[in-house]
């Protein structure tokens, strides 16, 4: 009997090992994880200021996104899960929303993070210039510690996306009340992985890890906290500089890599790079009061006379995905219907667009454009002096000049553009929603609401009210297959309608080392390289 | 010399006081809003036009350059509008970068073209002084964007002698003497050129005169009538050009902070004129303007010491 439970052991553990040996060759073969170290994170760009309550550009989202949290969280199903919210619920009449708030969580001062912190920095929100987004909030409760009580001025009830939002992230009132003006530069706290350590002013910004972070959303593999010990931004504005140090040097990703540098980091065996559809469109927007683009037969042979692939070849080295509507197809509820409406009216047919000229009554002139009783057909047409704008614009002139427009092409400073623009002096402008937060509802209200009108997004100057009417129905109406119903109508309209001529839905570039770990999990959300990047701090390790 | 010095000084205030008319101006009417482009594409108007006032941006222009007078008379240059920081501190925290690559860019042309000029002088015509001229023309000849690039391909990337961008610390560390050395000697290269050039036509000329031909003939070692008696002579023209060459080489600066990520004042100046950040802007420009007069100063009391006959007078 011993001899044979002697030689029952001996089996059981070879076969214990044979099974290990079979894991090992046919496991999914990953290393653990390794933590520590410092990721280098280069930024094509310095940020402006880091203060929440006004910075609005990608170089500081980029930075403040590993430092700061909203309430709740949009996952990889493009829905709305909890972060630093626990639960909500809304009232009968849809006027006011109670969010539980969880337990146990502090800011990077050492404050808890509660309901009165959740009101000041709601408050503060409402107050700031972005603070559009909060106008349908009246007041903010703090009920007790753990409970927050939101009124509003009339039912909203996709406010749970709003508050998804970044802008919409939470401070700690005593930071903020006692940095007063170092708040945004010397000091930046929030609830998020990585803590603000210090600013070297045209060098690099320092985050260190926030070793109290453990309540990552349950779509991130590591709940926190982060791997790495430190996480730097470097300045590196010169982007055969950055590509050097992506390839060479020290940094370990970049979403600043260049459509032209693509294949440089592509091909070096220590990098790799993704392309992933982004959530902002890009597009030549047409001032549709002004004559002529009044006209929609003239904008659709606008549309027409503009190949579209080519500008994508020539301004984006062709990495970019086709767009044809206003709205770029990664965005929570796009309909793909209006594609297919749009389609025939954006297609690039020069033969077309002369047609539709003529028979509105533009004739050649004879001096190499149109006239119509004496006037010529004059564009003027704005872009950014941004690379990638300018170069749009200056493809699309001679293809505008082709068809008979009399095309006077400015390439201008933002700070000179925006003023121009709000003064409606141009027809034209090469430009693309890259503030989009994501959301269809969202993108077609800073694109085509009257509401919207004088802020710098409407670029089309669009107002009409059956587009208000869908629009405020998608976003007030209590029944859900209604607003729905809405938004797609929505969309529809505004793909019918060609406000804009669609040229490209822009591709996010992010450019990595393969030293770099982590990086399959990080990929999971399609917002993972714009406004969910956050979760990298969560997810990459150095290997 | 003291009371020359405390003369040239007094010169200061009126150039100042014109040099901050000039660039307030330019900048605050150029065209650009600075609000807008710190608020970004969403900002509703009403927080435009706060925020605007807030800053006092909604005053005349004569009103905003007064207040700035008075308070930079005071040293205090106002806070910048995008950072919301002092001025002063943003400046402080950058310059010192700037004057370390300035300095050494000089030091690196002073050391290689006196030497360079010297030979080109006292062998001229010859095989050696081609060569040497033609690398001179074809360091001032190039861009300095380009030459900066192909530095950093072949010297970083390619062969990795140095860093390929980023300051590693200040100059006196061995640390950050390796990362200044590319940019300083990419800044200083075309310096080296231009200097050289004018030490070889001064040296001609003066190893031509008559005192030259005096102290060979009296037996002094011809190294000593070069860079003893020559040479003393010929950097008289050579220090009025590199006084003229200093401003440029801190304009230069820019393009060189840009490629190699240098944490310097030029780039940043650069940043806050396309930000309309006109407090920024202002400071910037008046310490630039302040540091020119004072080594325009010091040029020319360097003059004093080559040639004594210009300290009497």
């Amino acid at each position: 009997m011993g001899r044979m439970k002697k030689r029952g052991m001996v089996l059981l553990w070879m076969g214990f090992l044979t099974f290990s040996l079979f894991l090992g060759l046919y496991g999914d073969g990953q290393a653990a994880p390794k933590r520590g170290g410092i990721i280098v994170e280069a930024m094509g760009t310095e940020p402006t200021n880091l203060d929440l309550f006004k910075a609005r550009r990608q170089p500081e989202f980029r930075i403040l996104h590993l430092i700061m949290e909203p309430l709740v969280v949009i996952n990889p199903r493009l829905k709305i899960e909890p972060l630093l919210a626990n639960s909500w619920k809304s009232s009968a009449n849809g006027k006011s929303w109670t969010v539980t708030l969880k337990k146990g969580i502090k800011f990077h001062d050492g404050e808890p993070f509660d309901a009165a912190a959740v009101k000041f920095s709601l408050e503060k929100h409402m107050k700031s210039s972005q603070g559009g987004r909060l106008k349908m909030i009246d007041t903010v409760e703090a009920k007790d510690d753990q409970t927050v009580v939101i009124h509003l001025k009339q039912p909203y009830p996709e406010l749970l996306n709003v508050l998804a939002s970044f802008e919409c992230s939470m401070v700690s009132p005593k930071a903020v009340n006692e940095a007063k003006n170092d708040w945004g530069s010397k000091v930046i706290v929030g609830t998020g992985p990585m803590k603000f350590k210090e600013w070297r002013s045209g060098e690099r910004v320092v985050l260190v890890r926030n070793p109290e972070y453990k309540h990552g959303p349950s779509f991130v593999s590591n709940k926190g906290p982060s791997y790495v010990d430190e996480w730097h931004f470097r300045f590196l504005v010169e982007p055969a500089t950055l590509i050097a140090e992506l390839t060479s040097g020290d940094v370990d990703l970049s979403s600043y890599v260049t459509e032209r540098d693509v294949n440089a980091v592509k091909e070096n065996p220590k990098t790799s790079v993704i392309l992933a559809k982004s959530t902002s469109p890009i597009y030549l927007a047409m001032d549709v009061k002004k004559k002529p683009f009044d006209d929609i037969k003239i904008r659709e042979a606008v549309c027409h006379a503009i190949d579209a692939e080519a500008v994508r070849k020539a301004a984006m080295s062709g990495v970019a995905a086709p767009l044809y509507t206003p709205l770029a197809p990664t965005v929570m509820g796009y309909w793909p219907g209006p594609e297919e409406v749009a389609k025939p009216l954006v297609k690039y047919d020069p033969g077309k667009a002369k047609q539709m000229l003529e028979e509105a009554g533009w004739k050649d002139s004879g001096k190499g454009y149109r006239e119509k009783e004496g006037q010529p057909l004059e564009v003027i047409f704005f872009a950014f002096n941004i690379a990638r704008y300018r170069r749009m614009a200056e493809v699309a002139t001679p293809m505008l000049q082709a068809a008979g427009f009399k095309v006077d092409l400015k390439i201008l400073e933002p700070g000179d553009l925006y003023e121009r623009v709000l003064k409606g002096e141009h027809h034209l402008l090469s430009t693309g929603l890259v503030t989009s937060q994501g959301i269809a509802m969202d993108d077609l209200i800073l694109m085509f609401h009257s509401a919207s009108i004088g802020s710098i997004n409407q670029w089309c100057l669009y107002e009409k009210p059956e587009m208000d009417k869908l629009l405020d129905g998608a976003r007030y109406d209590l029944d859900a297959k209604k607003r729905n119903e809405a938004l797609k109508r929505a969309q529809e309209l505004a793909a019918r309608d060609l406000p804009v001529v669609p040229i490209a839905n822009a591709l996010e570039i992010f450019g990595y080392k393969k030293s770099l770990g982590g990086v399959e999990n990080y990929i999971k959300h399609p917002w993972c390289f714009d406004q969910l990047n956050a979760y990298r701090a969560l997810e990459l390790y150095k290997q | 010399m003291l009371k020359y010095a405390l003369r040239r000084l007094l010169v200061l205030i009126p150039v100042l006081f014109l040099v901050t008319i000039l660039i307030s101006s330019l900048i605050y009417f150029s065209p650009g809003d600075p609000v807008r482009v710190m608020l970004g594409l969403r900002a509703q108007e009403e927080a435009v036009v706060t925020i605007r006032a807030e800053l006092g941006l909604d005053k005349p222009y004569y009103i905003r350059y007064l207040n700035w007078l008075g308070n930079a008379v005071r040293g205090n240059l106002g806070r910048s509008l995008q950072r919301n920081e002092k001025v002063m501190d943003l400046i402080r925290e950058r310059l010192p970068a700037t004057l370390e690559m300035t300095f050494f860019a000089v030091l690196i042309a002073l050391i290689v073209a006196i030497p360079i000029g010297i030979i080109s002088a006292t062998r001229a015509d010859t095989f050696i002084d081609n060569i040497l001229s033609f690398f001179s023309l074809f360091w001032v000849s190039m861009p300095g964007f380009w030459i900066a690039i192909v530095a950093v391909l072949l010297l970083s990337m390619h062969w990795g002698i140095f860093p390929i961008s980023g300051r590693g610390g200040p100059l006196w560390t061995a640390k950050g003497l390796h990362y200044l050395a590319l940019p300083g000697l990419i800044l200083g290269i075309r310096q080296v050129a231009i200097i050289s050039r004018l030490i070889r036509v001064s040296m001609l000329e003066i190893l031509n005169e008559d005192y030259i031909r005096t102290a060979r003939s009296k037996g002094l070692a011809e190294w000593k009538v070069v860079c003893k008696h020559a040479l003393r002579n010929a950097m008289i023209p050579t220090v009025t050009i590199f006084g003229v060459q200093l401003p440029e080489l801190m304009s230069l600066g820019v393009i060189i902070e840009t490629v190699f990520a240098w944490p310097g004042t030029g780039r940043m100046l650069v940043d806050a004129v396309l930000k309309r950040d006109y407090t920024l802007v202002q400071g910037i420009v008046l310490v630039y303007a302040l540091l020119v007069i004072i080594m325009s100063l010091i040029i020319d009391l360097v003059y004093g010491y080559i040639d004594p006959r210009i300290k009497r007078e």
